[in-house]
């Protein structure tokens, strides 16, 4: 049974998610999310759910290894944008506790359980805390490929307790569907800024299935009716597209970002 | 790191008289970390990545209507600014030839939030032209809706 919001937890979570019309705005807005068609209009949608879960702040991050020496962090502020200047300034994705919780669990969590590894990290949690997250909840977003791509939502409070309590229970159900939504968004739009940036063809598409299955030059050439020589021609203008060092790095981007 | 061989269950179909036992190249797991490019492929791809300095003060560039991307003179930061219904979206990408690349999309909803954003950007020691840039096409992009 809900357990209706008491008048001393006006600043506790139950207070926001145990209300039905609350209830019945979020579920209106993650079915919207997946399909937003522009960045605003999703960016929009985030911003209100954070507000239906009574929260002041919200952060969505992406992050994919793209090759051996380089990462991609895309992320969806709904907070302070001064939040955001300071964790570029400071690279705070380099000591970041709230991705490193999302790259070792899938299970979403209380700031407050987090255990913090070095003095970086507290460094960063003091920070959040100025801009919105003095309490949080943090829900990973995982993906069939592992850790090759990892999504993270955390949803902030100024208030320091707002996410104890039981009404926790209910809120990781709506912070973790919310966060496998802007996750499915996100890859979509990726994965389009992708095909218009790169122009890659279908043709092209099918060399990375070929190369997908194992595939030599010599003997795609023999499928195609061509030289294998042309074959690794075709392959040098594919990865030139697709900014890889090599087919297998093109490969690599192209189950990233969904291409294939 | 693993390089071992991940079957293929929807491998194209091979047309054209290619035998049937072909040999089969190596294919990296998805799930796993890169393998590292070789010395020379790295260093071939890192000057292949440096940019070049054209003796262009930053780049100006209209996209589409009312879009606007300002690019540093080394590339290392661009910022894309556009008009909407909730104030002004910014998406912020900063590159670095190896390592991270940070991508930010926020919206600022006024000029007091967007000011504050500005004192504390980065880019205001590395390319102050840029910077006023910025703050101009910004204010210019707030102005109407306040």
């Amino acid at each position: 049974m809900q357990r209706l919001p008491q008048p001393s937890e006006s600043h506790a979570l139950g207070a926001f998610t145990g209300a039905q019309h609350n209830g019945a705005r979020l579920f209106e807005i993650l079915a919207c999310i997946g399909d937003a068609n522009t960045t605003e209009s999703a960016l929009g949608l985030f911003r209100e759910a954070v507000t239906a879960l009574g929260a002041d702040a919200g952060v969505f991050m992406s992050h994919l290894r793209d090759d051996a020496s380089r990462t991609s962090l895309r992320s969806l502020w709904a907070c302070d944008p001064v939040w955001a200047a300071e964790y570029a300034s400071h690279n705070w994705f380099e000591h970041d506790p709230w991705l490193r919780h999302a790259t070792h669990d899938a299970e979403p969590i209380r700031s407050s359980a987090l255990k913090l590894t070095s003095a970086e990290e507290e460094a960063f949690v003091a920070a959040a805390s100025m801009y919105g997250f003095r309490s949080a909840v943090i829900a990973p977003a995982p993906s069939h490929i592992g850790l090759s791509r990892v999504g993270v939502l955390c949803i902030g409070s100024q208030y320091p307790e707002f996410f104890e309590g039981e009404a926790f229970a209910r809120e990781r159900v709506w912070v973790r569907a919310l966060a496998m939504e802007l996750h499915r968004w996100l890859l979509q739009s990726m994965r389009q800024e992708l095909l218009l940036r790169s122009r890659i063809t279908e043709a092209e598409i099918e060399l990375l299935r070929h190369e997908d299955a194992g595939h030599s030059s010599k003997v795609i050439g023999a499928a195609l009716n061509v030289e294998g020589k042309t074959i690794d021609c075709r392959f040098q203008r594919l990865n030139a597209k697709l900014d890889a060092a090599d087919r297998r790095t093109a490969l690599r981007i192209a189950k990233l970002y969904g291409l294939l | 790191m693993s390089t071992r061989h991940t079957p293929h269950e929807a491998s194209p179909p091979l047309t054209g008289g290619v035998p049937p036992t072909v040999s089969r190249r190596r294919v990296d797991r998805i799930d796993e970390p890169a393998r590292p490019l070789g010395a020379k492929r790295a260093a071939l791809q890192l000057r292949r990545k440096r940019p070049a300095v054209t003796g262009v003060r930053g780049k100006v560039q209209a996209l589409r209507a009312a879009e606007v991307t300002l690019t540093s003179q080394d590339e290392r930061v661009a910022f894309t600014l556009r008009p909407t219904a909730l104030g002004l979206l910014v998406e912020r990408t900063q590159r670095q030839p190896m390592g991270t690349r940070l991508i930010q999309v926020m919206v600022f909803a006024d000029q007091e939030v967007f000011d504050r954003w500005c004192e504390v950007e980065p880019l205001r020691f590395g390319d102050a032209l840029l910077y006023s840039k910025l703050r101009r096409e910004g204010h210019a992009a707030l102005a109407p809706t306040q």
